[in-house]
């Protein structure tokens, strides 16, 4: 499995919320997936009241994201979302 | 009547909502002449089209309340059905945005809402005479969370499709005996509840969901919502759609970028009616 490419500033669009920056429950889905054997996932948090985990990880990973959402929602979480990135070789 | 009673080959679950269908138009016919609160959507558009069947045009009037929150698409349905139909129709200006507990975005939003829809509806079917106003309310939703109902109650507003006891999935198997095009379109709330409660509903945010939506149609989705929670769009697609979310997914990205979202974030559970109403019970732990 190919390791994600990390959020990135866009045409001007601010950088997100550091990965695992600052939160506890990102880190700890960082850790929940990586056991589960999602490798190379990061994940971020997002929402106005940070209640959005945002897990960059391949498109393909969705239906196991999916499987996994009620265990990653128990960590204090009230959505679980892909974030869609820019793909690694945008603009080269 | 669709299919009309007693029609050959009728199941007997059909039978129950022929007999509900009959109950519709006892309500109707009871009501005399009547004022709908209609938004082109699959419930009202229905019982507009009942209305002026049972009651025929004089004794019929669809009012849509045009505001902030109410999509330009639904409009057009709106005008659509109205015309196709020939359903009395008038268009009236409604502000929400004015009052700041609306705008504020509680978790009972919507009572602000139909508070203003159901003043100045009430005021119009009093004016020209109509006996009676009535909504598109259903069966299946008296277990919704619903603070609009409390304002339709206030204001004397009648619900006789959820009176009649017609779910949504019988409206939509009756409008598609009726031939209306609205059978099969997705539920379609107002956009400001694709913002969670304690997020300010600005005139911005509006249209930025507007217009990703705008983009996700166009791209041959049919059954989502984008959600704005202020440093994000998430998307809930239906999940038979959610194959090709994916294969689009840099489109629509790009596209919401330019719309002013700072971030996208598909959502992995799909859509779910009702989706941000999953902050409620921690909302009602802060007030309690």
């Amino acid at each position: 499995m190919s390791v994600p490419a990390r959020p990135g500033s866009v045409g001007g669009v601010p950088e997100p919320t550091p990965p695992s920056g600052g939160d506890a429950r990102a880190a700890a889905a960082e850790r929940l997936l990586r056991d589960r054997g999602v490798i190379g996932a990061r994940v971020s948090v997002a929402g106005h009241e940070r209640e959005i985990a945002a897990i960059a990880a391949p498109p393909s990973e969705m239906a196991r994201l999916a499987v996994l959402a009620p265990e990653l929602k128990a960590l204090g979480f009230r959505y679980i979302a892909l974030e869609l990135t820019e793909p690694v070789d945008a603009g080269r | 009547m669709p299919g009309g009673p007693g029609a050959p080959g009728m199941e007997n679950d059909m039978m129950t909502t022929q007999a509900r269908y009959e109950r519709l138009a006892d309500i109707l016919r009871a009501c005399d002449s009547v004022c709908i609160g209609y938004s082109g959507g699959v419930d009202s558009t229905f019982l507009a089209k009942v209305a002026v069947d049972v009651l025929g045009r004089a004794r019929t009037l669809a009012v849509t309340g045009l505001s902030a929150s109410y999509p330009e698409v639904q409009r057009e349905t709106a005008r659509e059905c109205a015309r196709r139909f020939g359903i009395p129709h008038l268009e009236i200006d409604t502000d929400e945005m004015a009052d700041p507990d609306y705008a504020a975005n509680p978790s009972n939003r919507c009572y602000f809402c139909k508070t203003e829809l159901w003043s100045k509806l009430t005021a119009v079917a009093r004016e020209r005479g109509y006996a009676a106003v009535l909504d598109g309310s259903n069966a299946d939703d008296a277990g919704d969370y619903r603070p609009g109902m409390q304002a339709a109650r206030e204001y004397g507003v009648r619900s006789p499709l959820l009176e009649a006891g017609l779910t949504k999935a019988e409206i939509r198997g009756l409008s598609r005996e009726l031939g209306l095009p609205t059978w099969e379109h997705p539920a379609s709330p107002c956009l400001a509840s694709r913002l969670p409660y304690g997020l300010a509903v600005t005139l911005e945010r509006l249209r930025q969901v507007e217009r990703a939506e705008a983009v996700l149609r166009r791209e041959g989705l049919r059954e989502f919502r984008v959600r704005h929670h202020g440093d994000a769009a998430r998307l809930e697609v239906a999940l038979p759609e959610m194959p090709r979310m994916l294969e689009r997914a840099q489109a629509v990205r790009a596209a919401l970028i330019e719309i002013g979202f700072p971030r996208v974030l598909l959502d992995v559970e799909g859509y779910r009616r009702g989706a941000l109403n999953a902050a409620l019970p921690v909302l009602q732990q802060q007030v309690g």
